[in-house]
């Protein structure tokens, strides 16, 4: 309910009684109950003056009796008037020339229509009217101003209201039915009786409660046959209309009144039904039935609203609140048909509504009383109705508003489907609904995310008290049902949640908008953003009315009691005022960076993921997003998500922060505690982030240091607590470097090594070992690294003085390891390496360096007087023979040479060992150097004699036999040796004579050959041709001759010019010029008998091996 | 929340979606578990494919399987929020010879959680797909690599499959339909159906006789 329409009373206590009115464009026609014709003009209201209307000429004698009922037909000039039963036709301008239809005689009810009519396919302008009298419908037409036809239909029953429904279509309406009459046929329909059960089951409505207030409804249902109100309005522009003057204490009729967009409301009683153009039930639009509170007498319409005056105010009881208000103007809005609007006007009967002036002036005429409904500004009407919550009628009002431009009416039904979504969202709780509708008006994100509370919304959040409405609202019936959600505003956390999971849709689908303009190279966005009106305008917007400055212009209150009780007399003047308080502002398209909306919907989201999913806050952080870091920090920190922070800090490349966090995380307990955190997040840095790496990684690895160390010095006792937490360092090695991820790859090796050796020497083996192993790296240095790290653990397992029980093996282990590295690779520098040797170690490994160097002597001599192991000295022959095939002589010679006489002194001892470790089963153990010496050189001995026999191949006898001392003892060994020498020798020698036997004979058979070749001839005769080009070989030219395997036929003799020609593309023998004929190919031994024998050419050719032969002649 | 004693007549809609990286094989896996075929031909996706199969589950609950297959160029944006909506689990899929497919996984599996935005994300139950094993020369992400992930990812369940060989496809399938239907609560499945239809809101659609 609100105050749509003021009423106004332009002529009061007017001393003749009036019976009938008509209005078009700005004059008012007044028919009185004297035969008398009042015209008026009508003054729209301005701004220093009221609506009016003045008297412009008084017809006295206009009819004969009481005018009962006026009509015009303004696109044909015509005036109707119906008075004392006969209808007569005057000029509407000069109001004269009166011209009776002589064939309405006892007519009552009339109607009207103007449309554009397609005669002929020609669009004429057509007027009709129709007059009901005596069983007959009457029907006059004009095409085009001019007077046409008329025609005249039987009817069978009486006729009490009728309407045209379209140019083609009367509706009619008896006492107990609706009928329908085609015209120009005048084929009689039945539409549906006409009673209020009918009209309740044709609407399809299910009897509809609430508004029926029936309290003094005035009549029965029979009887009464006095007149029925049947105004008429012209299609479009040129509004007309007529009406019948009830008569007193009538009863109550069915009603046709016209209605907005070519429908018809068929009414009877208190319910009425719209039908449209072609007489069918308008279900869509209206479902349901109006449902009047009082059975109406006169209906009409002026933009959304359907007005209907009744008879009977109801009952007055004053002081009585359960007694319905009393009032006889009811205005409802035709669309959703909820009540708008009740008013009282007068105790005497206002008789009659009509509309004019295209449907935007609306008269309630009264006896002596003239009203004029004046409309309130849309913008109030809907501030009102919006005051309310009503936001549904208030859509629906614009829609149907037709005193609003048609843009204003657009941004008006945005505006109110923008405040609607707020209202869904905050106190209605549908907040889908709510952020759908806002999406669908392109609402700026930030609209929504200023309704959440203000831990989302941040410094987005409005003061909730912002919308409320306002304070003399408070008290009012209407706004104590919603008082309810006032107060319920205030946010139930269950209620939000939901909201939340709401808002969280919302964004995502925002943030993936943002993306795909981000994917396109969009710089910004249009959103539709709410900018509140400044408030001058605001005051200039709202005050139109009979003077902004009126201080006593009272807020509008939408109180039924209050609005119905304003009698117009006593409040003529004073229009009521709204202020545009909801309405005041502006949607603008504006176009809003992405980078910066992106921000805000991202950051949003992150704080609704706080709220009601924080296992999506990770993903979120991890994925490209545009989080406001400052704000998220705080956030995340606030509430410990400190992984999730960790993900942020990643995401915006602050790998700093992110590190400092989680070490400053992993020294306290928590979910972050210990050094593993670190190292996995270590893992997720890219290559080029090495130094940061390196940085942070000394913690974890110094962590993994000490607390070894800790558990050696305290035993078992708090063995493995958490270490998972804590990795050693090894497994921190093959985590962070010693990976299979592309970034461990691509770190610098060197430095890698070069910082792990800061730690332990086994990190760096074991770095450098997955580098060589897994990535094949053959970088000199590396390998010369590793080399270094193994001699570095080495000499801590040999350098200590009380070495570890475990460290004998260990040492062992780690020296067979180096030895295979040393073994197999091939990119250390042997140089380099040899430098670092200790001395008086690792013999065997300088001897495999050695041996790279080629330094084979060298080597041996370490390894039979150094390491005394002559197994090992032969396994080094064996090793290198194949580079060195003089390696056994070495290793004889030096045997055979002895020790060199320092060495001697200087390893006693250590050849004392080696010689019980080499030969453990030696009887006489020695004790003296003396005896050492002896035993050594007696082993020597005996390996120079296994030397001999094993390796005989290799040693061969003119360099070996020098090389024996004088008094070796000729033993078995000596035996197998000489033999087998003498056996490789005539071996040799034999072989010597196979190679000398076939090479003479190879010699021999080129020297066979080459007389072959020099004995072959061809000759040149003058009629000698080239096959080719037919033309002689004569002296002076170059020719080839082609050998006879590769010839076909007698073509051996061909210019050389021409065999160059055809070399490459087919064997000569293939083409075709030779005189015998193809198909001889299989057969080309023989043929080239024939040839030869044929020819006269005397050739004497062999089959020769060389390609060709060629002679040139110059 | 099921009744057993007739399982075969409960009808339970599963909404699976199929992503990866482009080229990685989804197309063919999920024509492999549906209809146990296989094309040597490469066809990238447009948009996105869909098809439904019948699984009956080993312990007699019978469900409806529909699977969305998606474009791996695309990414989430320019695919309608209707394709995610309502989703029940979620195969991701990488190819074992193409180490970045398998490094994607993790923003595949982050953007799919923020549209989808479930109540519960941790136990969403996804299921991760190494394809083309029967291209073992090639292989360049070890099982370890991917297991250690999923791991990490609060076990997630990850077969090693050849769309080509259908070695594994359909146990994949099968694990994370099972996981989605004990996810699934009856909310889900109530909202399944469609409004009802009211028969007697229209039956005075014609007009009525006049007489």
């Amino acid at each position: 309910m609100h105050h749509a329409f003021t009423a106004r009373a332009l002529l009061k206590q007017l001393p003749v009684r009036i019976e009938s009115a008509a209005a078009y464009g700005d004059r008012l026609l007044l028919g009185t109950a004297t035969g008398a014709l009042l015209v008026y003009q009508v003054s729209e209201a301005s701004a220093d003056r009221p609506a009016a209307v003045t008297l412009l000429e008084t017809k006295k004698a206009f009819a004969r009796k009481s005018v009962e009922q006026l009509g015009v037909i303004k696109e044909a000039g015509v005036l109707v008037c119906l008075a004392d039963g006969l209808v007569t036709l005057h000029d509407l301008h000069t109001l004269s020339s009166a011209t009776p239809l002589n064939n309405t005689k006892g007519a009552h009810v009339l109607a009207l229509h103007t449309g554009v009519d397609h005669i002929d396919s020609i669009p004429t302008l057509v007027s009709k009217l129709a007059v009901y009298a005596k069983r007959k419908v009457v029907v006059l037409e004009w095409r085009d101003a001019e007077f046409y036809k008329s025609f005249e239909y039987a009817s069978t029953e009486k006729i009490v209201a009728m309407q045209f429904s379209a140019p083609g279509l009367l509706v009619l309406s008896t006492a107990r039915e609706f009928l329908t009459l085609q015209l120009p046929r005048g084929q009689w329909d039945d539409l549906f009786p006409a009673d209020t059960a009918s009209l309740r089951t044709v609407a399809g409505g299910i009897a509809v409660g609430g508004h029926g207030i029936d309290a003094g409804r005035a009549g029965g249902e029979t009887g009464g046959t006095t007149q029925t109100a049947g105004a008429t309005a012209g299609g479009g522009m040129w509004a007309s209309w007529a009406l019948s003057l009830s008569g007193p204490a009538a009863d109550i009729q069915p009603t046709i009144a016209r209605m907005p967009g070519e429908k018809l409301l068929l009414c009877h009683k208190d319910i009425g039904v719209f039908i449209n153009a072609v007489a069918k039930l308008c279900r869509n639009d209206h479902p349901e039935p109006m449902v009047f509170n009082r059975a109406p007498a006169g209906l009409t319409y002026t933009s959304s609203y359907a007005i209907a005056v009744s008879r009977d105010p109801g009952p007055h009881t004053p002081g009585d609140k359960h007694t319905p208000p009393r009032f006889n103007i009811e205005i409802r809005n035709i669309a959703t048909q909820a009540l708008v609007q009740t008013l009282l006007l007068s105790e005497e009967e206002p008789a009659q509504v009509l509309n004019g002036g295209g449907g935007k002036q609306v008269w309630v005429v009264g006896p002596h009383t003239v009203w004029r409904l004046l409309p309130a500004p849309i913008q109030q009407q809907v501030e009102v109705v919006l005051a309310a919550e009503h936001y549904d009628e208030a859509i629906s009002l614009v829609a149907q508003s037709d005193n609003i431009l048609e843009a204003e009416k657009e941004e008006l039904s945005t505006k109110i489907r923008w405040l609607r979504a707020r209202w869904l969202f905050r106190s209605q709780g549908r907040h889908e609904e709510a952020l759908a509708e806002l999406s669908a008006l392109d609402a700026t994100p930030t609209e929504a995310i200023s309704m959440c509370p203000e831990r989302i919304a941040g410094e987005l959040a409005e003061d909730f008290s912002d919308d409320e409405l306002p304070e003399n609202d408070a008290d009012t019936t209407e706004t104590a049902a919603n008082g309810a959600h006032s107060r319920s505003r205030e946010p139930l956390r269950d209620t939000w949640k939901e909201a939340l999971y709401a808002v969280m849709r919302y964004l995502t689908e925002h943030r993936r908008w943002l993306q795909q303009a981000i994917k396109e190279g969009k710089r910004d966005l249009e959103y539709t953003v709410r900018v509140p009106a400044d408030t001058d305008d605001d005051e200039s917007d709202s005050s139109y009315r009979d003077g902004t400055d009126d201080a006593g212009a009272r807020e509008l209150s939408p109180d039924l009691n209050s609005s119905a009780l304003d009698s117009v007399d006593e409040n003529d003047n004073a229009l009521p005022r709204v202020r545009l308080k909801r309405l005041a502002f502006a949607l603008e398209q504006i176009a809003i960076p992405v980078p910066a909306m992106a921000q805000m919907v991202d950051t949003t989201l992150l704080k609704v993921y706080l709220e009601c999913s924080p296992g999506l806050l990770g993903p979120l952080l991890r994925v490209q997003n545009f989080c406001d870091v400052e704000q998220s920090e705080g956030l995340l920190l606030e509430r410990g998500h400190f992984l999730e922070l960790v993900d942020l800090y990643h995401g915006k490349g602050l790998y700093r922060n992110a590190l400092q966090l989680l070490h400053t995380q992993g020294s306290v307990p928590g979910s972050l505690h210990g050094t593993y955190s670190t190292v996995r997040y270590l893992l997720r840095l890219p290559a080029d982030q090495f130094d940061l790496i390196l940085e942070y990684l000394r913690w974890p690895l110094q962590c993994g240091l000490d607390r070894a160390q800790g558990r050696e010095s305290t035993a078992s006792e708090s063995g493995s607590e958490d270490d998972e937490d804590w990795p050693s360092p090894a497994t921190v090695v093959a985590m962070v470097f010693a990976d299979d991820r592309p970034a461990a790859e691509a770190f610098p090796r060197p430095r890698v090594a070069a910082f792990l050796r800061q730690f332990l020497s086994e990190l760096v083996v074991q770095y450098l070992a997955h580098v060589v192993d897994v990535w094949k790296d053959e970088s000199t240095d590396l390998h010369d690294d590793i080399i270094a790290a193994y001699l570095n653990l080495i000499s801590s397992t040999l350098g200590s003085d009380v070495p570890l029980p475990e460290d004998p093996a260990r040492g062992a282990q780690l020296r067979q390891q180096l030895q295979m590295f040393l073994r197999s690779s091939h990119n250390y520098s042997p140089e380099r390496a040899l430098a670092r040797f200790p001395d008086g170690h690792l013999f065997e490994e300088r001897a495999l360096v050695l041996s790279r160097l080629g330094r084979h002597e060298h080597a041996l001599d370490l390894l039979v007087f150094s390491v005394a192991s002559l197994p090992l000295a032969e396994q080094y022959c064996v090793e290198n023979v194949a580079q060195c095939p003089n390696v056994f002589v070495l290793l004889l010679r030096i045997i055979v040479a002895g020790p060199p006489p320092a060495d001697v002194i200087d390893n006693e001892a250590e050849d004392l060992r080696a010689a019980r470790l080499v030969f453990p089963n030696e009887s006489a153990v020695p004790n003296t150097p003396e005896q050492v010496e002896a035993v050594r050189s007696k082993i020597h001995r005996q390996f120079v004699g296994h030397l001999l026999s094993a390796h005989h191949q290799f040693l061969p006898a003119p360099e070996a036999l020098p090389l024996l001392p004088a008094d070796i003892e000729f033993s078995h060994d000596m035996f197998v040796y000489l033999r087998s020498q003498l056996c490789s020798l005539d071996q040799n020698m034999r072989t010597s004579n196979v190679v000398s036997s076939l090479a003479a004979a190879e010699s021999l058979q080129a020297k066979r050959k080459l007389r072959r070749m020099q004995s072959s001839f061809v000759s040149v005769t003058e009629t000698r041709t080239c096959p080719h080009c037919l033309k002689r070989i004569g002296s002076g030219t170059a020719f080839a001759i082609i050998p006879e395997e590769r010839r076909g036929a007698d073509s051996s003799v061909v210019h050389y010019s021409c065999w160059q020609r055809n070399k490459t593309s087919q064997p000569f023998s293939a083409n075709g010029h030779n005189s015998n004929g193809s198909g001889l190919n299989g057969t080309s031994a023989s043929d080239d008998d024939s040839v030869a024998s044929e020819s006269s050419l005397q050739s004497k050719q062999r089959p020769t091996p060389v390609p060709a032969v060629e002679i040139k002649w110059v | 929340m099921y009744n057993t004693s007739q399982p075969a007549q409960r009808f339970t809609y599963i909404k699976a979606i199929i992503l990866g990286d482009s080229g990685v094989g989804k197309t063919s896996l999920m024509h492999q578990y549906v209809r146990g075929t296989f094309s040597t031909q490469y066809k990238a996706t447009i948009g996105a494919d869909f098809m439904k199969k019948v699984v009956n589950l080993d312990d007699g609950r019978v469900v409806d399987v529909s699977c969305w297959d998606t474009a791996g160029q695309e990414r989430f944006q320019s695919l309608g929020v209707a394709f995610y909506r309502g989703a029940d689990c979620c195969i991701l899929c990488f190819d074992v010879t193409n180490p970045r497919s398998f490094e994607n996984l993790e923003s595949w599996r982050d953007e799919f959680l923020i549209q989808v935005g479930p109540r519960d994300p941790e136990s969403f139950p996804f299921v991760v797909v190494g394809n083309k094993i029967d291209m073992e020369r090639k292989r360049m992400v070890s099982q370890k690599r991917a297991m250690e992930w999923c791991a990490s990812k609060g076990n997630i369940p990850y077969f090693e499959v050849s769309a080509k060989r259908d070695i594994n496809v359909d146990e994949a399938f099968r694990t994370v339909v099972k996981n989605a239907m004990d996810q699934d609560t009856e909310a889900d499945i109530y909202n399944d159906f469609p409004d009802p239809i009211r028969i007697d809101t229209d039956d005075q659609d014609n007009q009525p006789c006049a007489c």
